[in-house]
């Protein structure tokens, strides 16, 4: 008796079942007095049984062999034959919570498995309208509920003790995950392509421009009219933000495949700090050198992006910290800011594409660093507290040296 | 006075083409547009360019293909070749057949101007022969080369330690040692330094230390294109990846 062990069916919980039920002795004998009927007719019962078994797909991928189908369908002529033998002892309970297991162990989805107890019910009754009458059909149809319905409570029993719920919850836990991912990945590729689209575009009257502009600053570079120098300038200044713009737009369309060697941390952090405007921002720095395996050139985009932004979110001044750690195989580059922080809900947007909280920016920013880092095989998280800071830390393979 | 540095500037974009011509005109260049493949090869056909700028991207022949037929008319001419996009496949193959530079539009007019002045910039070139050929003398000369000689290998060796020599052209038959042990030892004093072997006889003419060879009696044309082959060797040495921004 393993199974009513395993699932507590004590003879106290048995009863307690049968009692909610409102199973009673009448109820078994209702049901013995058609057993004889039941044991005439069971092979047309049973046949019926399986003609509709058959004819559903999720049902019938369970019986491609021929010998199984008939080794089942003498076990199912017991079952069916038990529920007129009137017994409710602990061994019908056992043989009932087996039944069950044996379905979910074939991983018998349950709506398809409990589904068969409703047509069992319509069959039954069937015969005994044809056999016996209406009248007589309708006087055990209660009491063939009762345990039918006794089966089902212990099918879902055996379904959730085996194990085969949990992994279906799980299943379905990943999948949406998946259907998410596939979306978000499409929604990307559409902006990818739009984007790059119209960046390769406008690079083509920028280059005019910047040569033209080029050659007029050679031109009147040295006109003493301050009114033309100060256009230019700012002819010059906007030609380089509009190039930096559509330099982000075009990153974050093609990320390459990322050409992963073994590269120092610190001389990542070094080249990204390099051209680095810090104005009155301090710069605390924290790092252990190690080296980890990443595409230098990616590495050091994801970085500078974070820095910028970092020295953007402090236009007070203030400190940045960069650290670095490692933990076994998992090797870490924080940058912290003590600039204006994000709350929760800009926070759960921040690697959205076209996210931006800044007045100048299309938001592509941190977007293509998330990429990017996912295409080194790393991960990047953040966490801030509005009016303190951010940290952002980009997580990345160390390398087995 | 030395012979204009004249650049051939290809696109299709027209006011792109004329924007880089008034910048090379206003720099000191002579500019030539042309808008298409086909017009660029017609150019070189008529005249000799010291340098090609030219799109990848345009309508009939594109920039990597005009290139390899240009290699074919004139086949030291640096080329340097510009795309708004990134097609990895033509890059490489851009690369591969030796293109001067592959760079990212929107280019940089100040990048551009970097590399051709580098590329125009005086070679300063050593002939070390017994008996200096004056072609080779004055067609270096009038190329903007600054050049000077040395008739023994003793001399072309200290003149090599000095390490202001881009280029030494060596006489096979130069006095004092023998043309192998002399370029052995240049290489020792200037690992950087173009050897190029100037010989009658073709068989003398391969060394792992070599950059090319020479073959006397000298064609113009052939020292023409020494001197750009020089040039590019030069830019490439000194720019190196900036060179391959795409």
């Amino acid at each position: 008796m393993d199974l009513i062990d395993k699932f507590g069916m004590d003879e106290k919980e048995r009863n307690d079942r049968l009692r909610f039920l409102d199973f009673t002795r009448e109820d078994a004998e209702r049901l013995k007095s058609i057993h004889d009927v039941a044991v005439r007719y069971q092979q047309d019962v049973i046949d019926r049984l399986y003609e509709h078994i058959l004819s559903f797909d999720e049902t019938r991928q369970f019986f491609t062999n021929p010998a199984v189908l008939e080794r089942v369908k003498e076990l199912q002529k017991q079952y069916f034959i038990q529920l007129t033998e009137g017994r409710t002892d602990v061994a019908y309970f056992e043989n009932r919570l087996r039944v069950g297991d044996a379905h979910q162990r074939i991983e018998l989805l349950p709506q398809w498995y409990l589904g068969l107890y409703s047509k069992y019910v319509g069959l039954i009754i069937d015969q005994i309208r044809r056999h016996e009458g209406d009248a007589k059909a309708l006087e055990i149809l209660p009491s063939l509920m009762k345990l039918i319905f006794l089966d089902v409570g212990l099918a879902i029993d055996a379904y959730i003790g085996g194990g085969f719920i949990d992994k279906l919850r799980q299943e379905r836990r990943v999948s949406a995950g998946l259907r998410e991912e596939l979306a978000r990945k499409e929604r990307l590729a559409i902006l990818g392509q739009l984007a790059g689209g119209v960046g390769h575009e406008l690079r083509n009257p920028l280059a005019v421009l910047q040569t033209s502009m080029y050659f007029l600053k050679m031109t009147l570079g040295d006109v003493e009219d301050t009114k033309v120098q100060k256009h230019l300038g700012l002819m010059e200044q906007e030609l380089s933000n509009a190039n930096e713009i559509i330099t982000n737009l075009l990153d974050f369309s093609r990320v390459r495949q990322a050409e992963r060697i073994r590269v120092s941390m610190a001389e990542i952090i070094r080249i990204a700090l390099e051209r680095q405007d810090f104005g009155s921002v301090q710069v605390d720095k924290d790092i252990n050198d190690f080296n980890v395996l990443a595409d230098p050139g990616q590495m050091r985009q994801v970085l500078t992006n974070i820095v910028t932004n970092a020295i953007q979110a402090m236009p007070k001044g203030g400190r940045l910290s960069i650290t670095t750690g490692r933990n076994n195989g998992d090797a870490w580059i924080s940058v912290a800011d003590s600039g204006v922080g994000m709350d929760a809900e800009t926070l759960s947007h921040i690697f959205q594409p076209l996210y931006t909280t800044k007045p100048k920016g299309i938001g592509l920013g941190l977007a293509v660093c998330e990429s990017l880092v996912r295409a080194n095989g790393g991960k990047i998280t953040v966490t801030s507290d509005p009016g303190k800071g951010s940290t952002f830390t980009v997580h990345l393979a160390a390398s087995g040296d | 006075m030395n012979t204009p540095f004249k650049i051939l500037v290809v696109d299709d974009n027209r006011s792109l083409a004329e924007a880089l011509f008034d910048v090379f005109e206003a720099k000191g260049y002579q500019p030539t547009v042309a808008f298409d493949g086909l017009e660029a090869l017609d150019k070189i056909r008529q005249q000799h360019f010291d340098c090609v700028l030219m799109d990848i991207r345009m309508p009939g022949l594109s920039g990597v293909d005009a290139f390899k037929e240009m290699k074919k008319l004139a086949p030291s001419t640096p080329v340097i070749l510009m795309t708004a996009y990134s097609v990895a496949g033509l890059i490489e193959e851009a690369r591969s057949e030796g293109a001067l530079a592959i760079l990212q539009k929107p280019v940089d007019p100040k990048k551009i101007i970097g590399i051709v002045d580098e590329l125009k910039g005086t070679s300063a070139v050593l002939i070390a022969d017994p008996r200096p050929e004056t072609t080779l003398l004055q067609t270096l000369t009038e190329r903007g080369a600054r050049v000077a000689v040395a008739t023994s290998s003793a001399d072309a060796i200290r003149a090599a330690a000095s390490g202001e020599y881009d280029a030494i052209l060596l006489s096979a038959e130069i006095e004092g040692l023998t043309s192998p042990d002399t370029i052995a030892l240049i290489k020792r004093c200037d690992p950087k330094c173009l050897i190029i072997l100037m010989s009658a006889n073709p068989k003398e003419s391969s060394s792992p230390y070599t950059f090319a060879a020479l073959q006397k009696p000298f064609k113009i044309n052939d020292v023409v294109s020494l001197l750009e082959r020089i040039r590019s060797a030069k830019v490439q040495e000194k720019l190196g990846n900036k060179l391959f921004e795409v």
